[in-house]
């Protein structure tokens, strides 16, 4: 058999990142080709290459014998190549109808739009597909897994000859993901090449034919699904030497710092109780979405909590805005620094001093700008960032240096709890080094940090101790020799000898 | 290295260059340009327009935008006419407090229905500013009867009218009163919004409204006071010109918002938000203000002089979002 879709030494290279590294992987037509990894090991990097989002720094994309060089997502599409994003993409005002043939209306003669054509080839399709839904219904009045029908439903109106699934089953139910494989059986017998991307082992047995496995934006290997075990696959996924660059140190727990007992927040986490102390590196491990970056926004007064409470160093307290967390010296860095941590536009100073500047403020309301030049200096060569000076503007930074200057800002605010959500996204190894460093002086100057992070080797040459969160709860707690990659991946993800 | 940086200047400081030339070129074409007497006024022009903008450099520095500002000025100035008839017999010191505290008063309220509409209840600045802009000069009209508020005292004019300093050229004194309070105001919008921490946190909500939130600012209430400040440089400004015109007009300050939204852009404050500066917004001023007397000295035909307001409008729009992308 002929692969319909050839990738041949893929490498993709952000600036100080390499995201990809010389990856090869043939896909064929009438299969169900899964790419697995960790977060971070390049999956949706591939996947954004083969549809023509990114362009790969080295290598070719092949379809159908052909070289692509896609330069925009619309000429993947018209090639026949479609993708179902873990967003899904529904225009939730329009019916069902309209959203398949969005951007593809059918047109009468005189150029109005043919609204019973596509109303009856969609109705079509749906039917095919053995779906119990309308063509006339609004989408926005269906629930997820209808709506994931409605993209389905387009794709086969695409015709499209390989479509990409990115982890379709992440937010439906038991019964919603049988519906949702029937469907991709439909796709199989129809001979289109599907890629599924999938944190859920259990599935691969269930659906797939071939299993690739990326680490570090390099293929481990490809498999064929009947030949291996799932815990051949997970060995293969986290099998890596640790670099030595996390410096791991033996701290000594201090006092209690912050304790929160059974904080809720409806639909989003429940029952979350845990303790951070003074001198020690707490992680939080899970998979994106379970929870995590939602529970440390509301113990930073970010988001209302449903219930629970919160103390810090054994009083309690509350905060019902940042303003009070900052007041109370707990910081946090957020996972998304161009979208939450950093004003890009502004320079160091002005962001170094932003949480303070109210705390440091002369008679009358004026800014200290004595005090904040004083403590933009301090942090820059505490923290060694490197910039031609303090009044440089923040977007012209590396990733690495902009981390540091949100350290810097939450250490001229006297943070003694930090909170750092995924910190070393994006950071190539040797500011990675540095931040850990900097990290370990943290704790060891009498400061609690709990850090949140998706990469297991991270967590585990970091940690002191680690809480890993599955769907909103806490599933456990590991500690010391404890912390290896088979507990957490055990504790993280549903498998299939979990409950 | 040098012409690197001499573009650099002039890429900053655009404004000024344009002004400049706009300068030389009028003095050229018109020999009465550089009068004195019409140097003063196009300063005493610029003060309405320089008011607005200093307020509306606020909320467009926040990504917002205000254009009820024009009606919040004619109703300022209507109600200040009629607070002026009830002192037939006042003098000039309690006219000038009489009109700031009309102003501040009339702006205030009006800045916080726009502000709490803005801010707390998360209506679209345009959107809201729109409905208040036609609502205010309702309430203006209501308040008239559509006829203009006649009989009031001659020291009512001094602060918008009034000269002080008489030379020999100009008897009736050199420079405008409004022009000094012009300045007043100006600088203490300046000084707030570049020397304190309310005018620093004004700059970080509208550069990143969630790093601001996470920062510990209380992001709806640096909006409501910046809607609030901008309505009463607003209310100020229609004080000024009821004093100027010795009346109060219930049309006054109509379509004025444009050309202080064009200042402001001028002056580089961008309307994507983050930027900004109201010493800047007062060359923008001072461009339109030099643009309108200009045309008026070389008898342009009012009718073109407001396509030509608005063709710089868009120019200055399609500069800022170009620099925009030339930044990303």
């Amino acid at each position: 058999m002929e692969p319909i879709l050839q990738v041949k030494n893929i490498s993709k290279t952000f600036p100080g990142v390499k995201a990809l590294t010389d990856v090869s992987a043939d896909f064929y037509p009438g299969e169900v080709h899964t790419l697995v990894g960790e977060n971070g090991a390049g999956k949706s990097t591939l996947i954004k290459i083969i549809s023509g989002v990114y362009t790969p720094t080295e290598g070719k994309v092949i379809f159908e014998g052909k070289e692509m060089n896609f330069t925009a997502p619309g000429q993947a599409i018209e090639a026949g190549i479609a993708v179902i994003h873990q967003e899904l993409s529904i225009a939730k005002d329009l019916t069902v109808a309209q959203n398949v043939w969005l951007g593809r209306e059918k047109k009468k003669k005189s150029g109005l739009l043919d609204m019973a054509r596509m109303n009856k080839e969609t109705q079509d399709i749906l039917d095919f597909m053995k779906v119990n839904l309308k063509a006339t219904e609004i989408a926005g009045d269906l629930n997820a897994a209808q709506q994931q029908m409605i993209e389905i439903a387009k794709v086969i109106s695409q015709n499209a000859k390989l479509v990409v699934m990115d982890e379709p089953t992440s937010s439906l139910s038991e019964h919603e993901i049988d519906a949702l494989f029937e469907q991709v059986r439909i796709l199989k017998e129809k001979n289109v090449a599907i890629i599924y991307i999938t944190h859920r082992l259990k599935e691969l047995t269930a659906i797939c034919e071939r299993v690739t496995v990326l680490r570090d934006g390099c293929k481990v290997d490809t498999m064929m699904v009947k030949d291996v075990t799932e815990k051949q696959i997970v060995n293969s996924m986290v099998g890596r030497e640790m670099g030595d660059y996390y410096n791991k140190h033996k701290h000594t727990r201090g006092k209690e710092m912050l304790r929160v007992e059974n904080l809720c927040q409806e639909g989003v986490f429940q029952d979350i109780s845990f303790t951070a102390y003074a001198g020690e590196i707490l992680g939080f491990s899970g998979l994106v979405g379970a929870g995590r970056t939602e529970v440390m926004e509301a113990v930073f007064g970010a988001t209302k909590i449903d219930s629970g409470k919160i103390f810090l160093e054994g009083k309690e307290v509350e905060f019902s805005n940042p303003k009070q967390a900052i007041a109370h010296n707990v910081g946090l860095v957020t996972e998304d620094r161009r979208r939450t941590g950093l004003l890009l536009a502004k320079n160091i100073v002005e962001n170094t001093s932003l949480p303070s500047l109210s705390a440091h403020c002369k008679k009358l309301g004026f800014v200290n700008k004595a005090w904040e030049k004083q403590m933009a200096k301090e942090y820059m060569e505490k923290l060694k960032v490197k910039a031609p000076d303090m009044y440089t503007i923040l977007s012209t930074l590396s990733g690495g240096n902009q981390q540091k200057v949100i350290l810097g800002k939450w250490l001229a605010a006297d943070s003694n709890i930090l909170i750092l959500d995924e910190p070393t996204r994006g950071i190539d190894v040797n500011a990675r080094s540095e931040f850990y460093a900097l990290m370990n002086d943290f704790v060891e100057n009498g400061g609690a940090i709990i850090m949140i992070s998706s990469e297991m080797p991270e967590i585990i040459g970091v940690a002191d101790r680690v809480i890993v969160m599955r769907e909103g709860r806490i599933s456990g707690e590991v500690t010391a020799d404890e912390i290896n990659e088979q507990n957490l991946i055990n504790l993280a993800s549903i498998t299939s000898d979990a409950s | 290295m040098d012409s690197v940086k001499v573009k650099k200047l002039v890429s900053e400081n655009i404004v000024v260059v344009v002004l400049v030339l706009l300068c030389i070129g009028f003095g050229i074409a018109s020999n009465t340009f550089f009068s004195s007497r019409n140097v003063s006024n196009i300063l005493s022009q610029m003060c309405t327009n320089a008011l607005l903008a200093s307020g509306l450099t606020y909320v467009i520095i926040l990504g917002g935008i205000d254009i009820s500002v024009g009606s919040v000025a004619g109703v300022a100035g209507i109600v200040a006419s009629y607070a002026g008839l009830m002192f037939p017999n006042m003098n000039v010191p309690f006219a000038i407090c009489l009109l700031i505290v009309t102003g501040i008063v009339v702006g205030g309220i009006c800045g916080v229905i726009n502000g709490v509409l803005i801010a707390y209840l998360d209506v679209i600045p345009m959107i809201c500013t729109l409905s208040t802009m036609t609502a205010l000069r309702g309430v203006a009209f209501i308040m008239t009867g559509g006829q203009p508020v006649y009989g009031l005292p001659d020291s009512f004019s001094y602060l918008g009218a009034k000269r002080i300093l008489p030379t020999a050229s100009m008897p009736n004194g050199a420079i405008p009163v409004v022009v000094i309070f012009t300045i007043i105001v100006v600088a203490f919008m300046h000084i707030l919004l570049s020397q304190t921490v309310f005018g620093r946190h004004v700059f970080a909500v509208g550069s990143n409204r969630n790093v601001a939130h996470l920062s510990g600012i209380n992001v709806r209430k640096v909006t409501m006071l910046s809607h609030m400040l901008c309505s009463i440089t607003a209310g100020l400004c229609g004080i000024c010109i009821a004093s100027k015109l010795q009346n109060g007009q219930p049309n006054a300050g109509d379509t004025y918002e444009m050309f202080a939204i064009a200042s402001t852009v001028l002056g580089g404050t961008s309307l994507s938000g983050g930027t900004g500066s109201v010493a800047r917004a007062m060359f923008g001023c001072a461009v339109i203000a030099v643009i309108k007397t200009g045309m008026d000295l070389l008898q342009i035909y009012s009718y073109w002089q407001n396509v030509v307001i608005g063709c710089i409008i868009i120019l200055a729009v399609v500069l800022d979002m170009a620099q925009k992308r030339g930044r990303n």
